[in-house]
């Protein structure tokens, strides 16, 4: 009860729509039970879920903790953006992270790293890099074979959620951000910020009406990044990992991925014109080199081109 | 005007006969050449012990931002008393300890320091070590390296303009030889709390050999084994040393007797032999292309080196683990 009447330092937003069971995996990953060096008052995780008819639901949400809040909503356009900006308006945190994509869950030092960030500068932008579990990306392991089954049995090889930097161990890095640690990338799937920050950026585009919000996750942190006096702190020792669900970009088969894939391009095209491009910002990289990234952080310095 | 605002942060460079090499060092440390920085914020305390070759007190002057120049008369071979001497001037909250005036650095040292410090202020904040040249100095006359060959390295790489350009005429410093991602030695760039020094009762005076021994691993080590610290690395930084015929960082047959008996003055003063303090460390930092080649180095021997540890089933940051212990036991006496 406690923690819900302090005012909390940072609230992630997390959409859920159709995935209960990742959800909830990526509930645990953001609880303290599996959080290091945080508790349950410094934050809070603002479940939005979108009506489906496979739902997480209050009691198995409320279960991961108390600092969890969720809400249900009924939504007539098949886009996570308005949930975000509900879930944003509703946060009582000076600082707010966004998770756009509920399937993804994090590492242990996430929270802990993102309030350091905050500390050292509140204006700052902080992300990590993302990933998808399997040892290729998911949208060409589907192709393979590659199911929920599957990525169980890689959980179970590395007995998450025992130590959950071992995720690294069974993954690879998304294509948005396999340009390494050392560039901005394209996004991520925790984009985290002041909530003045927010407010100037007037949230998440609502344009972005489309399957999965399209490209509004980009827009966002391209906006966010390129803002000015906004300095870029990259958690690169930890991440977002990707569990399979069937989501519209990274679990559906080739030729109606490469439709969707269309119809999302046209609509970015339509809100943001021609320029695209990833954010030309250089982080400032915050974390711990621990084992299970090194070899990420070696492929990253590959793509390190003299300035 | 800035001088009448307390500084966060005061450095300590000690220099003893190394007049080109230190002023190189005071340069390095001047807010024209540190990036981001308000001069405000910090002012940079230079003690020298007097030899035949000082430092030029109006060259001092003339750098941009607070430098205070104290030269003194030191009867012992030892920095200690210097170190001392120069704790007494400092006025910033926070401290920086150059224990060799003839390391210069990077231009990002001390906005990133300043940066750790907002973030946690029990952080101990420790810049990598290089030396310039291809080879470690203690070999310079064995590989022909000479002052004039230094002299000639930075033109080429147009320092003092291209700060980071030193990283494109080093190598790895001994105190750091295995990276910048496993534990060091000992660090001759370092910052921490006044508090922090204080509690470790600053310079040990007894570390009577020439250059001072193993003080400087020693302040290292006692920094790094505070409960509260933090280890904050700056392995996008670094401190670069210039040769100046320093005590074990130029060549010398005596080498080998000069390293025993300064090991032999650490045991007599700690009781025990020195190891490096094995602390897992938080990367701070926005790498610039030359100092990616030694992050690829670092990363790939830390790959190793947890190899190693995995398959011998030890931890490999085992202090780590007593220092959380005395936490603890500390908030136990606390609680009662």
């Amino acid at each position: 009860m406690l923690s819900l009447l302090r005012r909390p330092k940072l609230s992630i937003v997390l959409i859920v729509y159709k995935m209960p069971d990742q959800a909830e995996r990526t509930l645990h990953s953001l609880s303290v039970r599996y959080q290091h060096g945080v508790r349950e008052s410094d934050y809070e995780v603002i479940v939005v879920e979108n009506h489906s008819d496979r739902l997480l639901g209050a009691a198995r949400a409320l279960a991961q903790g108390g600092n969890v809040r969720y809400h249900h909503r009924q939504e007539t356009e098949r886009t996570p953006v308005h949930a975000i900006n509900f879930g944003a308006s509703v946060a009582r945190g000076s600082h707010l992270a966004i998770m756009i994509d509920g399937a993804r869950m994090v590492t242990p030092g996430v929270i802990r790293g993102a309030l350091d960030a905050f500390r050292l500068e509140p204006h700052a932008a902080v992300s990590a890099p993302g990933y998808h579990i399997g040892h290729k990306l998911q949208q060409v392991a589907v192709n393979e074979g590659y199911n929920e089954e599957v990525e169980a049995g890689l959980l179970r090889q590395i007995n998450w959620p025992e130590n959950g930097y071992r995720l690294f161990d069974i993954a690879v890095l998304s294509g948005s951000c396999r340009g390494g640690f050392f560039q901005a990338n394209y996004e991520s799937n925790f984009i985290a910020m002041s909530r003045r920050k927010w407010r100037q950026l007037g949230g998440v585009n609502p344009r972005y009406n489309d399957f999965g919000g399209g490209n509004a996750n980009l827009d966002l942190y391209k906006r966010l990044l390129e803002s000015p006096d906004t300095p870029f702190y990259l958690l690169y020792s930890e991440g977002s990992f990707h569990q399979f669900h069937g989501g519209v970009t990274t679990g559906t088969l080739k030729e109606e991925r490469e439709r969707v894939y269309k119809q999302l391009d046209d609509q970015d095209r339509e809100i943001r014109g021609d320029d695209r491009s990833p954010p030309s910002v250089r982080p400032i990289l915050l974390g711990s080199p621990h084992p299970h990234v090194l070899r990420f952080l070696e492929h990253s310095l590959t793509q390190v081109r003299p300035q | 005007m800035s001088e009448q605002r307390q500084p966060l942060l005061s450095i300590i460079v000690i220099a003893y006969d190394m007049q080109r090499q230190a002023l190189n060092t005071l340069r390095s440390l001047a807010c024209d050449y540190q990036q981001d920085v308000d001069a405000a914020d910090y002012e940079v305390i230079v003690v020298e012990n007097r030899s035949a070759r000082t430092l030029d007190a109006q060259a001092i002057a003339a750098l941009p931002g607070n430098f205070r120049y104290f030269l003194r008369d030191e009867p012992g071979v030892s920095p200690a008393a210097a170190i001392n001497f120069a704790f007494a001037q400092a006025r910033g909250r926070y401290i920086g300890l150059l224990i060799d005036g003839a390391r210069m650095v990077t231009p990002g040292v001390i906005r990133h320091t300043l940066m750790a410090f907002r973030m946690n202020e029990q952080a101990l904040v420790a810049v990598p070590g290089f030396h310039l040249g291809e080879h470690d100095q203690q070999f310079h006359l064995t590989n022909g390296y000479s002052e004039a060959s230094e002299i000639g390295l930075l033109q080429s790489v147009d320092w003092p303009r291209n700060g980071y350009g030193l990283f494109d005429v080093a190598c790895w410093s001994p105190g750091n030889a295995r990276g910048a991602l496993q534990p060091f030695m000992e660090c001759n760039c370092l910052f921490a709390s006044a508090e922090c020094f204080r509690e470790i009762g600053q310079a040990d005076e007894r570390f009577q050999c020439p250059g001072g021994g193993m003080l400087n691993l020693d302040i290292y080590r006692r920094l790094a084994m505070l409960p509260a610290t933090q280890l904050v690395v700056l392995a996008g930084e670094g401190s670069f040393h210039q040769l100046h015929g320093g005590v074990t960082t130029s060549e010398s047959g005596r080498r080998e007797q000069i390293l025993q008996r300064q090991q032999e003055e650490y045991l007599a003063i700690r009781g025990q032999p020195y190891h490096s303090p094995t602390l897992e460390p938080l990367l701070l930092g926005q790498f610039k292309w030359p100092a990616t080649r030694f992050l690829e180095r670092s990363a790939e021997w830390a790959q190793k080196r947890f190899q190693r540890f995995a398959n011998d089933g030890r931890d490999p940051f085992a202090d780590e683990r007593i220092k959380r212990e005395s936490l603890q036991t500390q908030g136990h006496v606390a609680d009662h």
